[in-house]
């Protein structure tokens, strides 16, 4: 198994390559993730460079936990919840040690004007999803962002279906409230 | 109006319904305002949401794939190689306790064959010959023993001798069973 005629091969399979121990399976797995895992853990905590470390955390967290893995519940979801485990934990380091005011404010640097409104924007959108409580966050992340349906979400998060569907409707009620003027334009 | 669909169109919204509930509502959206305008501020949060730029990211995905496993740890293999000195640590076991009766019954059965047993005040096992399996080939001689004694004597030696040497034998095999069947896994990764 040391040829890279990985690409093939399905994600069961080199689950149970590396759950034996096999490195390379293990690292073609993180390839195939790697971008979902990282983009979970940024919207969760706002900063990529953070994202980026918590996102190699989790799947070395992955790799420990992975012999207890069952190929009964899906990966992604188990890799998920080890993710958003890995970004509960980032956030609360994060709040221990800094002010929340200075938290995820990127620098921002001289842009075109046009630019500058774009990103004051999604700045602004950025703002608000951070805003959330995280148990809600996580729900709105994992369906607008990941595309989950609210089966797998229910999955990934351990929740019943109802919890799902009332977190998303409580996290985009907020939303809406707080982003009023920018829905209400029609961007 | 037969009543509003507030409670289904965030599920109609994100594709969650079906079948006749997913028509019930597509169909009270045509003739409803109110929950079209609804539905169009869902849309736009997704929209807007979905706007944010992606993570920058700093490493290739090659980069981040290897710096993720410099910092695996080598793994045993669930269960098997965690526990895999019971099997030769019991083989083991059984061996030294083979050889240990061996040893002790070997030696009872010179002692007795000599006619030393009352010395030794092991007399009790030429009636009982019950505790110990080594005594069973003696026991089955002990029956014979006004008739044949020559016969029984050689038949409970052999049988002494036979019987510790096959066992020896059947967790030998066993033993290089289990170190033929284990080392693939040792020399893995
Ligand atoms: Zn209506």
């Amino acid at each position: 198994m040391s040829e890279t005629s990985t690409v093939a091969i399905a994600d069961l399979e080199l689950i149970a390559l590396a759950q034996q121990g096999d490195r390379q399976a293990f690292g073609e797995l993180v390839m195939r993730y790697r971008e979902r895992v990282i983009g979970v853990v940024y919207r969760m905590c706002g900063d990529s460079q953070l994202a980026e470390d918590a996102a190699q955390e989790a799947f070395v967290r992955a790799w420990q936990q992975l012999p207890r893995y069952q190929p009964r519940a899906p990966f992604q979801s188990w890799l998920y919840r080890i993710a958003l485990n890995r970004a509960t934990d980032v956030l609360r380091a994060d709040r221990e040690t800094a002010d929340v005011d200075d938290l995820p404010l990127v620098a921002q640097e001289l842009e075109p004007e046009a630019a500058a409104e774009r990103n004051a924007l999604h700045e602004q959108v950025q703002q608000a999803v951070l805003a959330l409580p995280e148990a809600s966050r996580s729900v709105l992340i994992l369906r607008e962002y990941e595309g989950l349906s609210y089966k797998e979400i229910a999955e990934t998060l351990d929740i019943p279906l109802g919890t799902v569907m009332s977190r998303l409707n409580y996290a985009r009620g907020r939303l809406r409230e707080w982003l009023c003027p920018l829905l209400e334009a029609g961007t | 109006m037969n009543g509003h669909v507030r409670q289904e169109l965030e599920a109609y919204h994100d594709g969650q319904l079906h079948g006749a509930q997913q028509r019930r509502v597509a169909a009270h959206l045509e003739t409803c305002t109110e929950c079209c305008a609804a539905l169009t501020q869902l849309e736009r949060l997704s929209t807007l949401l979905q706007e944010a730029p992606a993570p920058e990211t700093w490493l290739t995905p090659e980069r981040f794939t290897a710096q993720v496993r410099l910092r695996l740890q080598p793994r045993e293999a669930p269960a098997r190689r965690r526990h895999h000195w019971v099997i030769p640590a019991l083989l083991v076991g059984a061996w030294a306790f083979l050889e240990a009766v061996w040893v002790v019954s070997s030696g009872l059965l010179v002692a007795l064959t000599l006619g030393l047993g009352e010395q030794l005040g092991v007399t009790w096992l030429q009636s009982a010959g019950g505790f110990n399996p080594w005594q069973l080939p003696q026991a089955v001689g002990q029956g014979w023993h006004g008739a044949l004694p020559l016969f029984s004597f050689l038949a409970s030696s052999l049988l002494s001798a036979l019987m510790p040497l096959a066992l020896l034998g059947g967790i030998s095999i066993l033993f290089w069973g289990w170190w033929v069947a284990w080392r693939p896994h040792e020399s893995r990764n």
